[in-house]
């Protein structure tokens, strides 16, 4: 089987909408379960991604690392690290009005930011990180591997679905949305909230970490650059909105139809052949667009394209 | 002539009705106490009258005019004052500033009415700069009482002004709300220290699970033996 | 040490003025506005285009405050307003939305390079200690002192700035004693965005323009305001202070790149040790 130029295109297209609907998934536990507003995505993603490149790379001199550890170590320390970082996030904000967590995540993802901007012996600054290996990426020809990795991508987003839509029907889930909706009420009736929001909030962000570790060895590069905070984290937002807060399947269709319409409009950008300075505009006209769009969502179809699915078992 | 009629409403929040029908009226210079049992609804008739919930059937009726409805700053002007039962001052604002905020639909001075309430409440006038956050339980109950008579109501709602008071404050708050209705201004309030305000009160009602239990006078209640047994604490 | 503690003056009195109006809406209105920082940004690249009339300073200043003031306003009216009954968290998420739609706004008005307001190189003036400081900080701090004090003079002695501080203190209670709560939240976009022009044209003399500056100093702003107390406003003069010192104090120790860092880590701090902030009563927010 040859694998033409479309083909190539829509594996690549698919494995990172796999990874974002991995991301997306994991902001529907925080978010959409639990009412846990998180705005640092873009740092546990780059926890991820980093935790997982140093963990498998070669020894090199440019950054910290040399370890070669297996891909799936990688992976699995990328989630391990980045539930670490939400743990410690989760102490002095959980107990608090939930405007406080969406700050102090946004100061986090900053601070993760700067860190892997500054620390050169870490992560080689803003040259970032090259050569991140990848499973079976030397044995097979290229576009093989791509269409093998998307296995592997679909294959942690079916276990990241499984888990949450688990989740959601379990006792455990419907603790976490008596929170949401009343925080109150689920302390009223004896729950601990505070360590059902921190479970939410690490399990969220262990899953977003793993997406982290995932684009890493996919692309098989990292830099600061790829991780503008805002830009990204909203929109894995704007993903989880448009799909439905609350609804699995809303999740995943929100990541393939945002990132659709996301590169769609970037290949429309660099298909002009603008001048550098238009492309910039072009680019800050789509966010624009984006913007505006989730504004009207907000406004006008509150519930997302799919909306939650109402249980009467509730 | 009765200052307020309430005529049959049925009000609540979210889905949940709290008030089933329930029917009251306050003459024109009356004082009238409302009491019952936690959670009769008591507090949710206050607040609809107050046009803080819309009832959901019945009619408000204030000085002739049908209010069922209307928003609190609407009704402010029409000369409604409501004091709720707790954060009921401006606690980073100093008492004169509670006092002023209470005329703020006055876009003049309020100089003179501020006169009549440091007249009615003597120890306000030197600590009108500390701030009300600063002040006793009690001391917070009459800058709130000032408050809400600063645009010279012609009814008064008070939930619960002396709860959480010590024995002597609460008889010194209802003393000042006896005061208040002898300069004119009629009175309807709810009280957990049913028997000294019902002592001050002409009429009296009994609200439980959000219906109209019983109604009349205020020694009539507090001579009726069932009242006393159920509701006065023996 | 003497030149840090004047370059946290500096950049702490540009903070204050940005941490006002965030502590005033954030303290009326019940919600984190996430625009801003944004709004800082439009501020100083309005102030930009009018200078380019070589308006006089002073007039520049003024309409550009007002000029911000009515977008305020206007982002008040068009998508705040219409979403205050949802709860404060749809609110935040549409101020992200807002921050991104206003930065890339400008970013296609004005471009996305960086910009002066004057190309001339200032020479500082060498003081005692040997502090150096250019004419133009002079002028940020003084501007920023005059500011502060017409803010207070506001809240201190008109009949809308108290409401203003009535409101915040109890919105129901407010509403209740029949304050007109609609004339003062727009009183308080109103008084809040021309703080954050000031703070974004100040910024702007201090560094330079760029469209991503707003944003950058939102979690300073943030800091300095929980700091000392969400709504209120002295507390948020003090944050500032505070936040601008520690600020500039930590480049005596860690890199200059960690700034944005060193405020949310007295965020952090704040929050595990007094969450209402140093000003705020105790558990009021909690």
């Amino acid at each position: 089987m040859v694998i033409g130029g479309l083909e190539s295109y829509l594996i690549v297209f698919l494995v990172m909408s796999g990874i974002f609907a991995i991301l997306t998934l994991g902001l529907n536990l925080q978010w959409g379960l639990t009412g846990l507003f998180n705005i640092g995505i873009a740092g546990f993603f780059a926890v991820g991604a980093y935790t997982s490149a140093i963990l498998t790379t070669v020894q090199s001199p440019d950054h910290l690392g040399g370890y070669g550890m297996p891909f799936i170590t990688g992976i699995l320390g990328a989630g391990a690290l980045s539930g670490m970082i939400a743990y410690l996030i989760g102490i002095p904000t959980l107990r608090l009005k939930g405007d406080y967590l969406a700050i102090a995540t946004i100061g986090i993802a900053e601070t993760i930011r700067l860190v892997f901007t500054n620390e050169s012996w870490l992560s080689n600054g803003t040259r970032g990180i090259a050569g991140i290996p990848g499973p079976l990426r030397e044995a097979l020809p290229h576009d093989y591997y791509n269409l093998f990795y998307l296995l592997i991508t679909a294959a942690f987003a079916g276990l990241a679905f499984l888990f949450i839509e688990r989740a959601l029907h379990s006792p455990w889930g419907r603790v976490l949305r008596t929170i949401r909706e009343d925080e109150m009420m689920a302390a009223a009736t004896g729950k601990d909230v505070f360590h059902y929001k921190m479970q939410s909030l690490v399990a969220g962000a262990v899953i977003m970490g793993v997406a982290g570790g995932l684009y890493a060895h996919f692309i098989g590069f990292i830099s600061p650059d790829v991780f503008k905070p805002m830009q990204f984290t909203f929109l894995i937002w704007v993903m989880l909105i448009v799909g439905g807060a609350g609804n699995n399947t809303g999740a995943v269709l929100g990541a393939v139809v945002v990132w659709g319409l996301w590169t769609g409009t970037e290949f429309l950008i660099d298909a002009l052949e603008l001048s550098t300075d238009y492309q910039t505009k072009a680019g800050a006209l789509r966010i624009i667009a984006i913007s505006i769009a989730l504004e009207l969502i907000l406004l006008l179809r509150p519930e997302g394209i799919l909306g939650e699915t109402k249980k009467t078992s509730d | 002539m009765c200052i307020l009629e309430v005529q049959n409403i049925v009000a609540g929040y979210g889905r949940v009705n709290i008030l089933h029908g329930v029917s009251i009226s306050v003459g024109g210079t009356e004082i009238v106490t409302v009491i019952g049992p936690n959670g009769a609804g008591k507090s949710t008739l206050l607040r609809s009258v107050f046009g803080l919930i819309t009832p959901r059937e019945g009619r408000i009726i204030f000085n002739g005019e049908d209010i069922t409805g209307s928003n609190p700053s609407a009704l402010v002007a029409k000369g409604l004052a409501y004091v709720p039962q707790d954060k009921n001052v401006f606690p980073s604002l100093s008492i004169q500033e509670n006092l002023e905020m209470g005329a703020f639909i006055l876009k003049g001075g309020c100089r003179s009415r501020m006169e009549v309430i440091y007249e009615l409440f003597p120890w306000m006038r030197d600590k009108r700069h500390v701030k009300a956050g600063d002040l006793s339980g009690g001391q917070q109950q009459m800058v709130a009482l000032g408050r809400a008579l600063m645009l010279e109501p012609r009814l008064l709602l008070l939930d619960e002004p002396s709860a959480g008071l010590a024995p002597n404050m609460v008889s010194e708050i209802l003393e000042k709300v006896k005061q208040i209705n002898s300069a004119g201004v009629a009175v309807l309030m709810i009280e957990q220290n049913a028997r000294k305000a019902l002592a001050i009160s002409g009429r009296g009602y009994v609200l439980a699970m959000g219906r109209n239990e019983f109604e009349g006078t205020g020694s009539e209640m507090l001579n009726n033996p069932e009242i006393g047994r159920l509701y006065l604490g023996g | 040490m003497e030149q840090l503690i004047v370059n946290g003056i500096i950049t702490g009195s540009i903070i204050v003025l940005g941490a006002i109006g965030l502590t005033l809406t954030y303290g009326i209105l019940r919600f984190a506005n996430f625009a801003h920082g944004d709004l800082m940004t439009l501020g100083a690249y309005a102030a930009l285009t009018l200078a380019g009339m070589n308006l006089p300073f002073g007039v520049v200043f003024v309409i550009a405050m007002a000029f911000t003031a009515a977008a305020g306003i206007l982002l008040d009216t068009v998508l705040y307003r219409p979403l205050r009954k949802r709860g404060s968290i749809v609110l935040l998420i549409s101020s992200i939305g807002a921050a991104l739609l206003l930065r890339n706004l400008i970013l296609i008005i004005w471009g996305p390079r960086m910009r002066y307001y004057s190309p001339d190189i200032q020479i500082a003036y060498m003081l005692p200690f040997g502090i150096r400081i250019k004419p133009d900080e002079i002028l940020i701090i003084g501007i920023a002192a005059a500011l502060i004090v017409l803010v207070h003079l506001f809240l201190k002695k008109t009949r809308i700035g108290k409401a203003m501080r009535a409101t915040a203190d109890n919105a129901e209670l407010a509403q209740i004693a029949g304050i007109n709560t609609d004339r003062v939240v727009m009183w308080t976009w109103g008084i809040g965005c021309a703080l954050a022009a000031a703070a974004g044209i100040l910024l702007g003399m201090e560094v330079q323009l760029r469209p991503q500056m707003g944003w950058d100093i939102l979690l300073p702003l943030f800091a300095a305001a929980i700091l000392g107390g969400i709504g209120r406003p002295y507390g948020a003069m003090a944050g500032g202070i505070i936040i601008g010192l520690s600020q500039e104090i930590s480049t005596a120790f860690i890199s200059t790149a960690y700034k944005p860092a060193v405020s949310f880590a007295v965020l952090i701090l704040v929050l595990l040790i007094r969450p209402s902030g140093i000003f705020g009563k105790e558990g009021r927010w909690s």
